[in-house]
């Protein structure tokens, strides 16, 4: 092993409770120059495949705390059973599932109670959330944003925009895409469209290093232990003698 | 719920992005007490010390640690409490005892008077980014950067020989006793370490693996994320001088547990 720099830095750094941002809080005006995420106003943004802007919201972007992450349990999970005592009976056996990586996540809060405006009608195909770094734009307020961005007038195409933004996936309520809407085909006439979920969460699963082997490696050291197993049940354990 | 890799973070953290938030958390700004303009803290940097086998980098990740019988001692599993020396700290203001280092700067910027002894240089907090800190406090220090830096240093530190520091904590009795008995497997010395902001050890929960017969062959350690200050940032070795681990120690590697002399941590960020 060499270093490893955990992404639980990224709280460390930003977070507003951490010693980075405390020991400095009150003596710099600039002091939200040193963050790049925590407690920026963000835009949401929701656009049809030639990027005319169907639906948009305002909001604040955090490192989420306190909770391990909520990453795709077929890909990201750990599961294992265990043996707790010498008992020849599947009661033996303990099972832990889906443990998780402690990575934190970019977490946006809309302001508006999960509602997002719409503002065309047609066939959502990207969404884009557009940070605002220099923290000049509302997080309540969508008024504040150059309409050209959310209002929908015409096309807006963020990637040649010069904002820092983030593409989202998008999909239905059954899909595993970041951003789930209770439907892909909006008619302006519904007034509002439903996110599923209360926040939005993202994950940077290689953040700072190649960690797609890490669920495999942390797999293989369960499994070298006599009474462990990533992948049999109790009685598959009990029935091969384990 | 959603799993985005590296590629598309791009557009919204850049590589300059990331290097300054690293950046940003290794490198303290200095605090020089209490003042009236404002209720900025120290930064405190805490080296919690193991000893026994290195864990993995995806343990690391999960914050799961699996140890069997001989990860520590020849004759039973440990939990991560068991391997624990205690820490020492880092602190940019006055207060200092035996289980933390100051903080100053460099000789050109030292935040003397009353400072007579510093005994760990930190690089301090500079912005590549072009921001000014706005002084309430004559006493800011703020380092310039040092010609010739083509490295972005996460965290640079440098301790005076002369300080011995003592591990603060831990399961030290223990251990020198699996030490006399003959039973401790990775030597009596500090092995691996990781840097939090917090002294105190991580919640975790605990499973007990059994065999057929009852023997207690393996611990399983997975850390609550209820405090996250709690958790390690930076993961990384200890070693002898010139050993090339991420802390070197001139005295306190080998055959000792109780205290040490840290050489320097540096740690690059690109």
């Amino acid at each position: 092993m060499s270093l490893v720099i955990h992404p639980v830095v990224l709280i460390a750094a930003e977070n507003r409770t951490r010693y980075a941002q405390l020991s400095i809080h009150e003596s710099s005006r600039d002091i939200h120059l040193t963050r790049k995420i925590e407690y920026k106003p963000a835009l949401l943004i929701v656009v049809d495949a030639q990027n005319n802007v169907l639906a948009s919201t305002v909001g604040t972007t955090y490192w989420s705390t306190k909770e391990r992450s909520n990453l795709s349990p077929s890909q990201h999970g750990v599961n294992f059973t265990y043996r707790t005592s010498n008992a020849d009976a599947v009661t033996a056996f303990s099972q832990t599932v889906n443990l998780q990586p402690l990575t934190p996540a970019l977490r946006f809060t809309p302001y508006q109670d999960f509602d997002v405006a719409l503002r065309n009608s047609g066939t959502i195909a990207n969404a884009y959330l557009i940070t605002d770094r220099n923290e000049q734009y509302s997080r309540i307020d969508i008024e504040t944003w150059p309409s050209e961005m959310w209002r929908g007038d015409e096309p807006f195409d963020v990637t040649t925009s010069g904002y820092k933004y983030l593409e989202l996936t998008v999909g239905t309520e059954q899909s595993d895409a970041t951003l789930r809407f209770s439907s892909l085909d909006v008619d302006q006439n519904d007034q509002v469209i439903k996110l599923i979920e209360p926040h939005i969460n993202v994950y940077f699963t290689n953040f700072l290093r190649d960690w797609s082997n890490a669920k495999a490696e942390l797999e293989a050291r369960l499994n070298s232990i006599e009474s462990v197993s990533t992948t049999q049940s109790p009685q598959e354990m009990l029935d091969a003698g384990l | 719920m959603s799993d985005q890799g590296a590629p598309r973070l791009e557009t919204l953290l850049n590589k300059q992005d990331l290097q300054e938030i690293l950046h940003g958390w290794g490198s303290p700004t200095y605090y020089l007490g209490m003042h009236k303009y404002g209720s900025s803290l120290a930064s405190r940097y805490f080296i919690h010390a193991f000893t026994g086998r290195v864990p993995t980098p995806a343990e690391m990740y999960y914050g799961t640690f699996i140890n069997k019988t001989g990860d520590l001692v020849s004759n039973t599993p440990h939990d991560l409490a068991d391997a624990y020396l205690g820490w020492i700290g880092i602190r940019t203001d006055l207060s200092a005892d035996a289980h933390y280092y100051r903080a100053g700067g460099n000789a050109d910027t030292e935040p003397s008077p009353g400072q007579a002894t510093i005994d760990a240089e930190v690089s301090g907090r500079v912005f590549p980014e072009g921001i000014s800190l706005v002084k309430g406090y004559t006493h800011y220090i703020r380092l310039p950067v040092k010609e010739h830096h083509d490295t972005s240093m996460m965290m640079s530190v440098t301790f005076s020989p002369s300080a011995k520091k003592h591990w603060h904590g831990g399961n030290k009795a223990a251990l020198k006793t699996a030490h006399d008995e003959g039973r401790l497997v990775h030597g009596f010395k500090p092995t691996w370490f990781y840097i939090s902001e917090n002294l105190d050890f991580p919640a975790r929960d605990t499973q007990k693996v059994m065999d057929r017969d009852n023997q207690h062959i393996a611990t399983i350690n997975s850390l609550q994320s209820t405090h996250f200050s709690r958790l390690g940032v930076l993961y990384g070795r200890f070693g002898s001088v010139g050993s090339g681990a991420e802390i070197e120690l001139s005295d306190g590697y080998e055959n000792n547990i109780y205290s040490a002399t840290l050489v320097s941590l540096k740690i690059k960020s690109n």
